[in-house]
């Protein structure tokens, strides 16, 4: 009600006083961006450019949700704005959407390329109405615009001129009426049955950055970007729903008609999102860190309350690391939410404050799938949430970042060969599930390609995701594991609350190293070569090769070796490496080298035989792309050979008496 | 028929096989070469890349990393990829089977054993009809995928509209027993047929289902049960093998560990040779009460 009135009082103020353009710098809303509403504790956070209100009503038979919205926008962009785009995201859910076309082409994370259209995947938002504060009805100025692939299909992204600019530093009040139409869950968004997870929901202004607008479509690839701000929801839903949102929980009340109205205020966030579902157990525990407690809450499908324990051991300790690695969660609350089945492509997806996770009422103890997904999308809190990185252009320096910090969370949690699968027969750790995910498509985009313009969706994701994490973990081996953890928290610390670039991560890590990384950055993120050193042969001769052997016994004492190991740079990247040369004395010699030329040849006389050599005998260098070759030894050793031709032996007689039952 | 009579079937199935053991070590070993002819594709051009490796011992043999595993898929020579000669030796096995299957019913059925000559004499004998019977049986298979498929769909129907997660399971499950049911009685039926044949030197395969039919439409609890009962003790074997295989046996046992998958494979393959003893040995006993009451 206080908010109607203060809106209300705004419109007439900027009606009476600014009516000619630009509107002055001074006009300030009473729930403008940089008011902290009365739910504030403490200073803002974060520049806040944006403060949404919005009141949406839930119809849950038909999964559509009827809202209205008010957006106060603070023009920070140090010049004079007059077009403003408009994500409109639920409008990729239609069969001719630059998302969908990609998705038939590529494939995507739920969907593999060819699919078929459904009609059950079709979501639509729709705004009925578009005013501006002092400005009037501007509905029939929306146009939509298809800044990447001009695509006149593409419904994702509207912009509008507005008959005024609107003057550096001043606030302006855009107000809509939309309607959304669900899909049933796809790509993160929807509707399971009476499970809904609402995401990317409302008309959602561009960002501007580096000098211009950023408002690109949605694609199959892509995530998002916005600016920080504030946001106030009111969520009317059936009085039997459990909700759940990425704010903080202000007030419930139950109306006469069988609804309750839910209403959420969150600040210095960027999104807001949302879900109800009549069958969560909302399960509550709590953890303190250096800024405060933080209040959890799972909200659990039926049949998975056996994962609620996994699910709170991986949050808290992921909650913990990053804690102490990078710097303090400071909004005192998360929530999880866990889809129900048939409804896990609503999971693995991150929210300000609110996650989706993903389990099955099946799951066994050694997968560890529930863990790494809740480890990975708390971890965006941090390279996201915080630190907002622009999804769609520099998808790495979030999906990358975060793949890297958990490999470090899941490894010391679960230990770093266990740390996805731990079996008793065989094991599966994270820093190898980034590293394999990576060499399955390793060479075709560079890391900091548009997250649209990779080759297919799995070069998306192997390059982003793995192929950052697989860098980081091999970047360790250069400046040392505390080293960049450091850098790390450095990032975080000075650009949590901001848009930083890949310049910014890059250079922060060089000086908090103090050394100079261009060219490994140059090759590992800007670069598509691959990484792969081989030992190409290792061999000892004798010195006195021309005499007859028959006068020496071979390992006779003081019979000297020229032992000779050859090293290869069989990939094109360049990468400085350790080699260790062990001989038969059980003398090891460690030997350095560049990588510059092609191949190196180390050569010892000795009176000891070279056994074996190793390059990056720490395992270190995961970028490596043949961890096979990068060593060899002198005596032949059959054992895993024998091990695998024993399995494979095994498989084949089954399959031979799957078929002899035939018989 | 008493609880000791059909126990007798059991047991002495398992005693005739003992006897007869002869077929089951040769059925076994050419499974074991043909199995290993197979792989050794796959030794040949993972030896080369292991063998003088540091990374093979730490990876694959003192510990067993699945990223190892695939990192060999991965690697340019795409090792692990199999080609359709890994399918042949399955084929040849299943021919060889389909051959000796006659061989070994004759052995059971006179309870003796058959000289080489006459054990592929009888194979050959019986080698068409069989055939034949491969041909029928897996025509008698597609209304059992259909069903499999249908109960699938529904299961996957109804499981998607209901909030439990565990009606789907228990559909499924319902579905899988319900299938199993329905495999091991038809293969149970072209036993029957197959023990006819040989039993009765019948040489129209039709006339031996449409009989074996009959006669497990009249029997149809003793010799499910019989059937039944060394399934179960086949599928023990192979999980308590498994078992010990997984949490027992060192990573570096590779010498144990094939011996052990041997011994699974051996047991599994006597447990089949088991039922065909004990289905022929009752079909032996019923004709005998046949004669006896006429």
């Amino acid at each position: 009600m206080l908010r109607n009135v203060c809106t209300s009082i705004l419109t007439i103020f900027s009606a009476l006083l600014f009516a000619a353009a630009p509107l002055p710098a001074q006009t300030a809303p009473a729930h403008g961006a940089n008011n902290s509403s009365s739910a504030a504790s403490h200073p803002p956070l974060s520049e806040r450019v944006v403060a949404y209100q919005i009141d949406a009503k839930l119809d849950a038979a038909n999964h559509t949700i009827a809202a209205s919205e008010s957006l106060t926008y603070h023009n920070l962009t140090g010049q004079p704005q007059q077009t403003f785009p408009f994500h409109l995201y639920l409008n990729a859910f239609q069969p001719q959407s630059t998302f969908m076309t990609e998705v038939r082409l590529n494939g995507t994370r739920g969907s593999n390329p060819g699919s078929s259209w459904d009609p059950k995947h079709e979501g639509s938002i729709t705004v009925s109405q578009f005013e501006v504060d002092g400005q009037g009805d501007l509905t029939d100025r929306m146009k939509f615009i298809q800044p990447d692939d001009h695509n006149r299909n593409d419904h994702t992204v509207f912009e509008v001129t507005l008959p005024k600019p609107i003057a550096p530093n001043a606030f302006v009040t855009f107000r809509m009426t939309f309607v959304d139409q669900l899909p049933e869950v796809l790509e993160r968004t929807g509707y399971k049955r009476d499970f809904v997870m609402v995401g990317q929901w409302f008309p959602k202004v561009g960002v501007w950055w580096k000098g211009s607008w950023n408002c690109h479509q949605f694609h199959a690839t892509t995530e998002f970007f916005a600016d920080f701000g504030t946001f106030d929801v009111k969520l009317t839903v059936p009085q039997n729903e459990v909700t759940g949102a990425g704010g903080k929980l202000v007030s419930s009340v139950d109306n006469p008609d069988g609804t309750k109205t839910v209403t959420y205020h969150s600040e210095d966030v960027h999104d807001f999102s949302w879900t109800a579902s009549p069958h969560f157990t909302d399960v509550e525990d709590s953890w303190t860190g250096s800024a405060g407690e933080v209040k959890i809450h799972l909200l659990m499908s039926p049949g998975h309350m056996a994962s609620t324990p996994r699910y709170l051991h991986a949050l808290k300790g992921t909650l913990k690391y990053f804690d102490e690695s990078y710097g303090p969660y400071p909004y005192g609350r998360i929530t999880v939410v866990d889809p129900p089945h048939g409804g896990l492509e609503a999971g693995g997806m991150e929210y300000p404050t609110l996650i989706t996770a993903g389990t099955t009422w099946w799951m066994p103890k050694g997968l560890l799938a529930p863990e790494v997904v809740v480890a990975h999308e708390f971890g965006h809190q941090y390279w996201y949430g915080m630190v907002a990185t622009n999804e769609f252009e520099d998808a790495w320096l979030d999906e990358g970042i975060n793949s890297y910090s958990e490999v470090k969370v899941m490894s010391l949690l679960y230990g770093a060969d266990t740390s996805v699968m731990k079996f008793p027969y065989g094991t599966f750790g994270e820093a190898e599930l980034q590293r394999s995910s990576y060499l399955a498509v390793p060479d075709t985009d560079p890391i900091t390609r548009f997250a649209w313009q990779f080759a297919d969706s799995n070069a998306y994701g192997a390059v982003t995701y793995g192929k950052t994490a697989t860098v980081l973990l091999s970047l360790e081996k250069m400046i040392g594991e505390d080293t960049l953890r450091r850098a790390l928290h450095t990032y975080f610390m000075r650009y949590r609350f901001t848009h930083p670039t890949g310049t910014d991560f890059e250079k922060t890590i060089e000086e908090v190293s103090g050394q100079d990384l261009h060219s490994y950055f140059d090759q590992a993120i800007s670069g598509t070569a691959i990484l792969d050193y081989e030992v190409l042969d290792v061999d000892a001769d004798r010195l006195n090769w021309y005499e007859k052997k028959s006068q020496f016994s071979p390992d006779s004492p003081g019979q000297m070796y020229h032992n000779s190991v050859l090293i290869h740079r069989k990939g094109d990247f360049i990468f400085p490496v350790d080699v260790q040369v062990k001989f038969s004395n059980g003398e090891t010699v460690l030997e350095h080298w560049d990588g510059r030329d092609r191949w190196i040849r180390y050569t010892y006389d000795k009176m000891a035989k070279v056994v074996s050599a190793e390059i990056d005998p720490q395992h270190q260098v995961l970028l490596d792309s043949d961890l096979f070759n990068d060593s060899r030894t002198v005596k032949s050793d059959t054992h895993a050979t024998r091990k695998l031709g024993n399995l494979w032996t095994f498989a084949n007689e089954w399959l031979n008496q799957i078929l002899a039952w035939l018989t | 028929m008493t609880t000791n009579e059909r126990s007798g079937f059991f047991l002495s199935g398992a005693g005739l096989v003992w006897r007869r053991q002869r077929v089951l070590w040769w059925a076994f070993i050419i499974n074991l070469v043909l199995a290993g002819y197979a792989a050794r594709g796959l030794t040949a051009r993972v030896g080369p890349v292991l063998d003088h490796s540091l990374a093979s011992a730490r990876l694959l043999v003192h510990s067993f990393h699945f990223a190892a595993l695939l990192g060999l898929e991965d690697l340019p020579g795409h090792y692990l990829q199999m080609g359709p000669t890994h399918f042949y030796f399955s084929v040849i096995f299943f021919f060889f089977m389909l051959l000796a299957t006659g061989g070994i019913l004759e052995s059971y059925w006179r309870d003796a054993t058959l000289s080489t000559a006459e054990f592929f004499q009888s194979g050959g004998t019986y080698f068409w009809r069989f055939f034949r019977m491969v041909l029928f049986f897996v025509i008698a298979l597609i209304p059992v995928g259909l069903i499999a498929w249908g109960l699938d769909a529904a299961a996957d129907k109804i499981g998607d509209a209901s909030v439990s997660p565990y009606v789907w399971a228990w559909i499924e499950g319902a579905m899988i027993l319900l299938v199993c049911v329905l495999l091991m009685m038809i293969r149970l039926w072209f036993d029957m047929a197959e023990v006819i044949a040989v039993a009765e030197s019948e040489v129209r395969s039709r006339r031996c289902l449409r009989r074996a039919c009959t006669l497990l439409r009249r029997n149809f609890g003793t010799l499910f049960w019989l059937y039944f009962r060394v399934t179960l003790v086949a599928w023990v074997v192979v999980l308590a093998g498994l078992h010990v295989w997984v949490q027992h046996l060192h990573h570096d046992s590779i010498l144990p560990a094939f011996i052990l998958g041997q011994l699974i494979i051996l047991l599994c393959m006597g447990a089949r040779f088991w039922q065909r003893a004990s289905e022929t040995l009752w079909y032996r006993d019923h004709l005998a009460r046949d004669v006896n009451h006429a």
